[in-house]
């Protein structure tokens, strides 16, 4: 066999290996989202599969709705979700501030219309830039963002 | 030839090798930077009695009721534990740990409202006003979330009676998540013959339900609240800690 021949053989196993070497499940899922680290900042956590698995790591009853931190047990991002949960159904303008320590400090969401009971409004998602704070609430007129009060933690 | 097979077979091996390590690393890299310390550290603190005294100094001259924490309450097979409980300014503020009972992230005491755990006094009920995870997702040696303890806090007047105290929580719950599968909760609710029916809305920013139909003698938030439940998976309580039992 020519050397020619053993190099190709060569190249060809290590692209193989390298291949093989990754977890398989870990690709399948990670399928699901199309970011990771920082490239998530800014994104919508359900516009790039972020958004599940997840979990609340702080939630806080304002007025008529619920204010929460969410995180993705995947992405590892971080966002804030405002929810309407007005007992007699009434629909609200709503607004879900997220704020971080670096620039641009922010990511705020207003409802530009009332949202009706259950549903909710979320900020884009963040990875870098800890400490964050959520903020957000419900009203009956539109809320000019970012909002600073109530938040959690 | 067979000398060319070992060559190949060997910087294969050390490959696989060498892709392992640096898949690893990178992992490690790209491990989460958050706002929160380790759950290790956090829950071995709270599992022990630092974590009150570390608290403690900034409690008002309210005394905090005498108890043997951790007080353990079962139901269902899943296991609450209220570590200890103090009062910091306006606020009575408890820690409890709890397990999951699937191995689902989302999984939370309470959930979309306050009145799902509350501080009673026998005179007056006090929904949570926030609830704050303390450290991480609790996970087992392969990686499956077993477990969470959150940080509650309960708005309280000087004026409050701290006699006969009770922490009731009354359900655990997986929040809907920001696409909710509103085909599940269509199903839930047909085979339950609520004769609700739902419409699930999502863009960037933006999702959640709304109800189209309801039987008319029932009312908006009957309606919600049914809807609402049907997203979720739910294990039904109550867990309830006396405060007072000595």
């Amino acid at each position: 066999m020519s050397k020619f021949k053993y190099l190709t053989v060569l190249i060809l196993t290590i692209l193989l290996v390298i291949l093989t070497s990754f977890p398989i499940g870990g690709f399948v899922s990670r399928a699901l989202a199309t970011c990771s680290g920082t490239a998530c900042d800014g994104q919508f956590p359900n516009s790039v599969g972020c958004d599940s698995p997840a979990t609340t790591t702080y939630i806080a009853y304002p007025a008529s709705s619920v204010l929460e931190m969410r995180h993705s047990t995947y992405c590892y991002t971080y966002w804030t979700r405002t929810t309407n949960t007005d007992s007699q159904g009434r629909s609200f303008y709503a607004n879900a501030t997220f704020w971080f320590s670096v620039s641009p400090y922010y990511y705020s969401v207003s409802s530009g219309a009332p949202i009706a009971a259950n549903q909710k409004v979320f900020s884009q998602q963040r990875y870098s830039g800890s400490p964050f704070s959520s903020c957000g609430y419900v009203s009956g007129s539109y809320i000019t963002g970012p909002v600073s009060s109530p938040c959690v933690p | 030839m067979k000398r060319h097979l070992l060559i190949l077979l060997g910087t294969a091996l050390m490959l696989i090798a060498a892709s392992f390590i640096a898949v690893k690393a990178v992992a490690q890299y790209l491990q989460p930077r958050t706002a929160h310390a380790s759950s290790n550290q956090l829950i071995s603190q709270i599992m022990g009695s630092e974590v009150i005294h570390r608290n403690a100094v900034s409690i008002s001259t309210l005394p905090p009721p005498s108890v043997a924490y951790p007080l353990i309450q079962q139901v269902d097979g899943v296991k609450m534990q209220l570590l200890g409980t103090v009062i910091v300014g306006d606020y009575f503020t408890a820690d409890i740990c709890y397990d999951f009972p699937t191995n689902d992230p989302e999984w939370m005491i309470g959930g979309m409202s306050p009145e799902y755990i509350t501080l009673s006094n026998g005179r007056e009920t006090i929904p949570v006003y926030s609830v704050g995870m303390i450290g991480d997702l609790k996970t087992d040696a392969n990686g499956n979330y077993t477990g969470r303890c959150d940080h509650l806090k309960f708005p309280v007047l000087p004026s409050t009676s701290l006699e006969n105290l009770q922490i009731v929580v009354s359900r655990i719950a997986t929040p809907p998540s920001e696409a909710p599968d509103c085909e599940k909760a269509q199903k839930r609710l047909d085979n339950a013959h609520q004769n609700i029916k739902i419409k699930c809305t999502q863009s960037a920013g933006l999702g959640g339900f709304i109800v189209t139909s309801k039987p008319a003698e029932m009312d908006n938030h009957t309606a919600n609240s049914i809807a609402s439940d049907a997203f979720l998976d739910i294990v039904q309580g109550p867990w309830i800690f006396d405060l007072n039992s000595k």
